[in-house]
């Protein structure tokens, strides 16, 4: 039974001093906790982009592979482009220089260039003029000379002359 | 949650006319760890009175302290009623509290110029004389009808149980009654009953008609040859060396609670609304370690047995509060 006229005052157990300390404990406790939450976050954060950097690492180890092989394929095909234009430089200078051979006198209606030979198909007003005019030069070019005559209406002859180069003799 | 890792302080404050007295018990774990008292020569809160609590309560923040309430305009009623009560006074005025049958109560007014007073240093709880009294002797209380008496140094706590019912109460503010000249009342009738009182101005010693020619000769009171005197023979040799004029006053003063005794005796005898029994017995609390002259008093002109039991104020309010702050 309460025989008090009044009621005591409700009394606590934290004092001024103890709510200071809670405070201070409180404040320091959360700071540290934000920092560990913000280097949470930051792992988390960094962990996502270094698998970025990763896969982008591979893609552009790829690209490089893939640019190495480009470069290999683009030297070869100049390389290649630099033989053909090479060849074709031979070949135009091969032919000025067929077409420089082949007198006035003499008209030549097809010529078929091939890599160590060449056919000549033409027309030539005497055997005489073909042997004297053209057939000296290519034997000095060529290692065998072949020529066929075919006699026209109008006595000319046409003819066929198949020029080869031996491979044995060119290593020599 | 951690009011368990504090201890208890339990501060009691007791204020007599001219000292205030401040009890502390400090309870560890429940078990009591230490209590002092200390008494301050002046009958408000100080500045010296006030720093001693805070010195007191520094301790632990689970502190409360009691306090007797020595308002004038307090008693008791013989009901708990709120009806019956309304009807004995104005209940806007008082703040009242029921204890079994009956009721304490005290101004609302006295109740908030002590929580006013000591706000600085918080007021937990205010007992009445009323309950002190009941509560010490609450052995006795159902044991028949008998009068109870609280004698603190300037108020005299009345109350008349009969088998735990409380018939009469009446607390006397001493120093306030004086100043009425309470003691000065004459009676004019002199066929009244002894009981009554004795008319001290109408005692005529010398007269050869006094009445008191048929009693026991009064003895002549005498020095000894050490200038002591006989009559005065429950003083110990401590009192010789007191001011005469304390020792005056110390009988003045027991000889007004008589007289106050008396006076709630006959106003109760009178009464016919209450059911006057007649009184054999009066319990007496003592709290100033009154001398026998004021029990020889009721004995010889009461011819009230008495039993007087000393009461440690400040410890009892303190015990007091205890019970009351574990119960809640």
């Amino acid at each position: 039974m309460l025989y008090s006229y009044i009621k005591p005052t409700k009394k606590s157990a934290i004092t001024k001093d103890f709510q200071l300390l809670a405070l201070f404990f409180g404040i320091s406790f959360t700071m540290v906790f934000g920092f560990y939450i913000f280097l949470v976050y930051m792992q988390s954060s960094l962990s996502s982009k270094k698998e970025e950097y990763i896969k982008e690492s591979v893609a552009l180890t790829k690209n490089i592979q893939n640019t190495k092989e480009n470069i290999a394929i683009a030297k070869k095909q100049l390389a290649l482009s630099q033989q053909m234009q090479t060849k074709n430089i031979i070949l135009k200078d091969s032919i000025k220089n067929l077409f420089d051979l082949v007198p006035d006198t003499i008209t030549l209606t097809q010529a078929k260039i091939e890599s160590n030979a060449l056919i000549l198909y033409g027309s030539t007003p005497s055997k005489d003029i073909y042997n004297f005019m053209l057939q000296a030069p290519l034997r000095s070019i060529f290692h065998k000379t072949y020529t066929s005559f075919y006699p026209t209406q109008n006595g000319w002859y046409n003819f066929v002359s198949t020029n080869y180069l031996l491979e044995d003799e060119l290593d020599e | 949650m951690f009011s368990s890792l504090y201890p208890k302080i339990f501060i009691s404050i007791v204020v007599g006319l001219e000292k205030i007295s401040i009890y502390c018990e400090i309870f560890s774990k429940n078990k009591l760890k230490k209590n002092f008292l200390k008494v301050f020569e002046t009958s408000y809160l100080d500045n010296q009175v006030e720093a001693y609590i805070q010195e007191c309560i520094k301790e632990s923040p689970i502190y409360y302290i009691a306090m007797l309430d020595n308002s004038t305009m307090q008693g008791a009623f013989n009901s708990c009623d709120d009806a019956t009560i309304r009807d004995m006074c104005d209940i806007n005025k008082i703040t009242y509290k029921c204890y079994d049958t009956w009721a304490y109560y005290t101004s609302k007014y006295d109740l908030e110029l002590h929580q006013n007073e000591y706000k600085n240093i918080g007021l937990d709880l205010i007992y009445s004389p009323f309950v002190i009294l009941a509560n010490f002797f609450v052995d006795k209380i159902d044991l028949g009808i008998a009068m109870y008496a609280l004698v603190e140094e300037t108020f005299l706590t009345l109350v008349i149980f009969k088998n735990s019912k409380l018939l009469y109460s009446e607390h006397i503010n001493m120093e306030y009654q004086k100043n009425k000249s309470p003691l000065n009342t004459k009676t004019q009738d002199d066929s009244q009953n002894l009981l009554e009182g004795i008319d001290l101005d109408s005692i005529n010693l010398d007269s050869a008609d006094s009445s008191f020619s048929n009693l026991v000769e009064i003895e002549e009171i005498t020095f000894d040859d050490n200038g002591s005197l006989d009559e005065f023979d429950s003083l110990d040799d401590s009192t010789t060396h007191l001011d005469i004029q304390k020792v005056e006053e110390v009988l003045d003063h027991n000889y007004e609670r008589f007289l106050f005794i008396q006076k709630a005796l006959n106003s109760f005898y009178k009464d016919d609304s209450l059911e006057s029994d007649f009184i054999e017995t009066i319990y007496i609390a003592d709290a100033l370690e009154i001398d026998s002259n004021f029990r020889n008093y009721i004995k010889d002109e009461l011819f009230l047995n008495v039993i007087i039991r000393s009461i440690d104020l400040p410890k009892e309010i303190a015990k007091l509060a205890k019970v009351e702050i574990d119960a809640i």
